[in-house]
């Protein structure tokens, strides 16, 4: 039998490698263990992917999604189901790491075809995925390439390559843009079946040879007619790339390090584990899969519960996913991609391709507001059945005094480990409830709104807005 | 709190979806635009003339009468150069002033941030609607956002809590928890700090509500409802100086003609209510209301509806606004239309610098990013 | 291509109807249709997250006659509206597999009633997907998520059911559409088990529409089925995009893929109020609008014409299937 220290190592495993998972999951995969449990995390494909037909079946419109937030409900809607968490995990990161947005590309499947392509290559190679990430549709009208031209070169996508996607601000000069910029020439798209009442059509990558520069090019050190990929096989081989990552890796699934624009003054906190994730990089020649395992496995990761401030889509999801009402297909998915976006996540629209910031920049009064108000009104909510299941619990195990009562609670909404000043409050309305009693029919009914309060005092806390 | 009642104030309507300008305010004796909207245009024997040229849309009777009044000022061919077809970019730049580059920062919060610099009074400016647009996005400006004035606030949405004594004695442990603790970190500060000053945003502005009575009955609609409270917070006198609502969708691709006559007709009756409402109160001396759209629609309609356009028309409204018609009615000639197109004539940032220069008497320089032509509107 | 010969049979294309449409003119999600008296089309339109539920009526020549239904949950409000037929009378009849219930409207739109009971007994419906009315004007349901087919009478009282869970014969993987044929024999498409089942009025099971072992003529979740004057079987194969045409015995004949070049007169309406969007057409490869995308209901007419509903394009195409086809021996 798993002890509470393996459950809350799993719990907190699947917080930060996924959107949280039930009770019931955790205990399952404490058994099998921790180390295992992590690869399976790194083997999505053998777990089935999210049943496209059910969900077209069912929501016709989420298939090629006319406008937002319909292809934010798509995406949510398989964050909230999938069986693959570490692979919808690592798509959010992508999305957040080469922020691309509707606000310009103004046609929504088409960025979903961007988030499929970074399922498809998240724990690949670093190399395929800039790869793949060059030929992106979404990505090259984002970025303006379709508008680079042999002769008349638009900088805009090689610049962000280098400064925002893999090697950060400082590593590289203005003639390595240009020239970089020189050889993703003639990387563009076919001419766009234009918007129209018949729904949306998907673009196409085109390579057009008349329209690439294919002279000489002199790009951070290296001669020849460069083309795109020799760009790409040169930028993943540089220091600096595998250090931009790691800690891209670290900022999202370990702690929250400060904004990503001031990375070229502002040292990593962990500098130690940046190395770790570098030596990963460079030893299995940029594997992401190689670095999320030592990631997980590593004792940087597993000290660093509660080290990060959950992101709206976290907050969202992970909330749902314990008061267990929306499983499977139903209406209502919207309703979940606008609560990001009012906490300050609009998906698949992020404010820039700076992208969101991220750890206490997630939070102002507005946004406090909403996730206090969106997660209490959740976790308080006795008919769903998550709760209802907690509930269950807690009577199963006959919890009747009030710190047995908290402390129950933290455990199986986490478990979460809370600050002492937010645990003495907890305690003190335990205390003035007079603890939990099943005795008669009345008793367990007043019980289960006294533990309603309790959930939603958790949810509304400060110390729940870390994962 | 100093309540400093005479302080200017402005309310920004936002008409998300982009407006039929020329089906708002109509060329009505132009065979163009009758020849562009063979299916799509308002009769010339129903709508409301203002001379030969132009005249009203018949569900706009209200904003008509106000016009009349000499309250109204009609901003003409409003826009940008190279109008992007995107509702989302068109609505960046509108909100951020940055046409060239994807902005992040709100001019609504620029403007908040010069007239509150040190961010006192978190009710400086109040959204009425759900999220927070981007025209108030700015770090370290506080906005308050509301949408349910009567629960606004952390806890309201705990089931089962509906009697006060419940939602005060949540409120009154969420206080707790937010108190300030020693030793728990920086980031654990700041949401003590964001939650205290939430709860007290919505401690004050729970006045508002209270203290309001109005022979003014709205309609039942949203703008009518965010209108009202605008009305409600306004009369409270909390040195709120800005307030922003939107209204929509004006997104009239298809079925357009009881879309857009429901909207004006909810739009403008809500406008003339507040305006009546202020009035009663003697508060309607120091606001004028601001009202855009991201851009207009094609001058060509689609058989059921219209497409995504350029060049559409704005709207100053205030008791003390010099009302009349500014700039000029774009051309419908085939020469003059750009992508079938109305070609936008005037600077939306000339729009913007003429509230925040002649009515807030802040420079709008830095805010809107330049020096752009203003309407003498006050 | 715009005709089709095969095994001795010649499927035309003729035109295509409807457009994109949130409300009024047009579809959004069309899920289904029936042809009604003269030349009227009842479409009932899927919508997304509780916006643009409906049934539209428009004509074969497309005129928009309105509207009815609506989203919500109320008395003639739909949350995922599914199947549509008429019955004798042409009142309307819609399925509702969220909500579990059919409702029923008269053909003019005016709420009639509805009935159905959420369960897995006798009777009760979950998730009913496709209806369609036998000559005797009682309702087959395919009771989907029971992986089952009940038949009611037109008030809903239980007649019969068959099928079960499973991937024999007579048994059901989330089935989805159903008709009736000319000679009463029901066919019910096997969604999830990839194939077309017939059975007798009894629910006796009688042929299987799969295609070959090769592959050639296989199906992919299809979802609509029509049988025309001559037998021969229509199905719409939802995931591969396209319209499988089998003989009676259930033999495959031929393929449709859709070959809408021409944008129906709404649609044409709509470019050509868009100057850019003119221009970008004639630059773009425009093969992929003629495809079928997500093709959905099939109906035959009187004169074995064939429409085709297609969910992601929200319109209707139109084959005739040409007797006394020549071809004339012409070495073009």
């Amino acid at each position: 039998m798993p002890d509470k220290e393996d459950i809350a190592s799993i719990a907190h495993l699947m917080r930060r490698a996924g959107f949280g998972a039930s009770r019931q999951e955790l205990e399952e995969r404490a058994a099998k263990g921790y180390e295992a449990t992590v690869e399976d995390l790194l083997h999505p494909e053998e777990q089935p992917p999210i049943d496209d037909d059910i969900l077209y079946r069912s929501m016709p419109g989420y298939e090629g999604a006319l406008g937002p937030p319909i292809n934010q409900a798509e995406w949510v809607y398989r964050m909230v189901n999938t069986q693959r968490p570490l692979e919808e995990k690592l798509a959010l990161f992508w999305h957040q790491l080469f922020a691309t947005g509707n606000s310009k590309v103004d046609n929504p499947p088409e960025i979903t075809q961007q988030i499929a392509m970074f399922r498809r290559q998240a724990l690949g190679s670093f190399r395929d995925l800039l790869v793949e990430l060059a030929k992106n549709p979404a990505m090259i009208w984002w970025l303006d390439n379709n508008g680079n031209h042999s002769g008349a070169i638009n900088e805009n996508w090689g610049r962000e390559l280098l400064e925002l996607f893999s090697m950060g601000v400082g590593n590289y000069s203005e003639d390595d843009i240009k020239d970089a910029s020189r050889a993703f020439t003639g990387w563009t798209i076919e001419p766009k079946i234009p918007r129209n009442p018949l729904g949306r059509f998907y673009w196409n990558f085109e390579y057009r040879a008349e329209d690439h520069d294919d002279g000489e090019k002199n790009f951070l050190g290296h001669s020849g007619r460069l083309n795109g990929e020799d760009i790409i096989d040169i930028v993943v081989k540089q220091s600096a790339t595998a250090r931009f990552l790691a800690r891209h890796l670290y900022n999202f699934f370990v702690a929250d390090e400060p904004q990503v624009p001031s990375w070229n003054i502002n040292p990593p906190n962990d500098p130690d584990a940046v190395d770790q994730l570098v030596a990963a990089y460079d030893e299995s020649d940029g594997d992401l899969r190689s670095m999320m395992r030592l990631l997980f496995n590593s004792d940087f990761f597993k000290n660093a519960r509660f080290a990060r401030v959950k992101s709206p889509a976290e907050l969202v999801v992970s909330t749902v996913k314990m008061a267990g009402n929306y499983q499977g297909p139903r209406p209502g998915f919207n309703m979940l991609a606008m609560e990001c976006n009012w906490q300050g996540q609009e998906l698949l629209n992020p404010p820039s391709v700076e992208s969101w910031h991220t750890g206490g920049e997630w939070i102002d009064g507005g946004a406090l507001v909403r996730r206090v108000n969106f997660a209490a009104g959740l976790m308080g909510d006795t008919s769903l059945p998550g709760i209802q299941a907690m509930v269950a619990e807690l009577r199963q195990r006959g919890v009747s005094e009030p710190e047995e009562f908290v402390d129950a609670c933290l455990d199986i909404v986490g478990p979460l480990e809370f600050s002492e000043a937010t645990h003495s409050e907890l305690l003190d309305q335990a205390t003035e409830d007079g603890g939990l009693s099943w005795d008669t029919e009345e008793d367990s009914e007043k019980s289960e709104q006294k533990i309603g309060v309790m959930l939603a005092l958790i949810a509304a806390s400060r110390d729940f807005q870390f994962a | 709190m100093t309540a400093t009642k005479k302080d200017p104030v402005v309310v920004i309507l936002q008409l998300t979806g982009a407006n039929d300008y020329l089906n708002t305010i109509i060329p009505y004796n132009n065979g163009e635009y009758y020849d562009n909207r063979p299916k799509v245009n308002i009769p010339q024997d129903t709508v409301l003339p203002v001379d030969d040229d132009l005249a009203f849309n018949p569900n706009m009777a209200p904003l008509k009468k106000m016009y009349d009044d000499g309250n109204v000022a009609i901003i003409h061919g409003i826009g940008f150069e190279n109008s992007p077809r995107s509702h989302f970019r068109a609505m960046d730049i509108w909100h951020t002033c940055e046409p060239e580059v994807v902005g992040t920062e709100g001019w609504v919060a620029k403007v908040v941030r010069d007239l509150d610099p040190t961010g006192e009074n978190v009710l400086k400016c109040v959204n009425f609607g759900q999220g927070l647009p981007r025209a108030l996005a700015l770090r370290g400006v506080p906005i308050t956002s509301v949408s349910n004035l009567e629960s606004y606030g952390v806890m309201s949405s705990v089931p089962g809590m509906t009697g006060e004594q419940d939602r005060a004695r949540l409120l009154d442990r969420f206080a707790r928890m937010y108190a300030p603790a020693i030793g728990t970190g920086a980031t654990m500060d700041y949401l003590g700090q964001t939650g205290r000053d939430a709860l007290k945003g919505a401690d004050i502005i729970k006045a508002a509500p209270e203290q309001y009575t109005s022979t003014i009955e709205y309609a039942d609609n949203g703008i009518a409802k965010y209108l009202r409270d605008v009305a409600r917070v306004h009369t409270a006198n909390l040195g709120t100086q800005i307030f922003y609502t939107a209204h929509g969708p004006f997104d009239t691709h298809f079925n357009q003609p009881p879309m857009h006559a429901r909207l004006w007709t909810e739009v403008s009756a809500a406008i003339s209510d507040f305006f009546d409402d202020l009035r009663e109160h003697d508060a309607a001396d120091n606001l004028v209301m601001m009202i855009f759209t991201e851009f207009g629609r094609r001058v060509r309609d689609n058989g059921t509806g219209t497409d995504h356009g350029a060049g559409g028309g704005a709207f100053i409204i205030g008791d003390n606004v010099k009302g009349g018609m500014y700039g000029t009615y774009p051309s419908l000639k085939p020469e003059d239309l750009n992508q079938g197109d109305l070609d936008p004539n005037y600077d939306f940032r000339g729009f913007y610098s003429s509230v925040i220069d002649q009515w807030l008497g802040l420079d709008p320089v830095p805010i809107v990013g330049g020096q752009f032509e203003q309407v003498q509107f006050v | 291509m715009l005709t089709t010969v095969a095994a001795g049979r010649v499927f035309d294309y003729n035109y295509c109807i409807g457009m994109y449409g949130m409300s009024g003119q047009g579809f959004w999600s069309p899920q289904d249709f029936v042809l009604g008296e003269g030349d009227l089309i009842y479409v009932i339109s899927r919508g997304v997250e509780e916006i643009g539920q409906r049934i539209t009526r428009v004509t074969r020549d497309h005129q928009f006659l309105g509207q009815f239904g609506a989203s919500g949950r109320g008395d003639g409000q739909f949350v995922w509206p599914r199947s549509i037929d008429l019955d004798s009378n042409g009142n309307v009849y819609a399925s509702d597999d969220f909500l579990h219930r059919i409702s029923v409207f008269d053909k003019e739109g005016g709420f009639l009633s509805s009935w159905g009971t959420a369960g897995s007994k006798e009777g009760e419906l979950n998730g009913p997907s496709g209806i369609a009315f036998d000559a005797d004007d009682n309702i087959y349901v395919v009771d989907s998520a029971n992986n089952r087919i009940q038949k009611f009478t037109k008030d809903g009282s239980f007649l019969g059911s068959f099928g079960q869970a499973g991937d024999g014969e007579g048994e059901f993987d989330l089935p989805w559409g159903i008709c009736v044929g000319p000679d009463g024999n029901v066919y019910v498409a096997d969604w999830k088990n990839n194939r077309v089942q017939s059975f007798d009025a009894e629910g006796r099971f009688k042929v299987m529409f799969q295609g070959a072992d090769n592959g050639v003529g296989d199906l992919h979740g299809p979802t609509g089925i029509a049988v025309d004057s001559e037998g021969d079987v229509y199905v719409t194969d939802w995931g591969n995009h396209r319209v499988q045409i089998y003989g009676p015995d259930g033999h495959f004949v031929t393929t449709l893929v859709g070959d809408a070049q021409t944008p129906s007169p709404w649609t044409q309406t709509y470019i050509d109020a868009n100057p850019d969007i003119v221009k970008a057409r004639r630059r773009a490869n425009m093969e992929p609008e003629w495809r079928f995308r997500r093709p959905v209901a099939v109906n035959v007419d009187a004169n074995d014409s064939i429409f085709v509903l297609e969910t992601a394009r929200h319109r209707l195409q139109v084959y005739d299937k040409v007797k006394g086809y020549e071809e004339h021996s012409l070495n073009l």
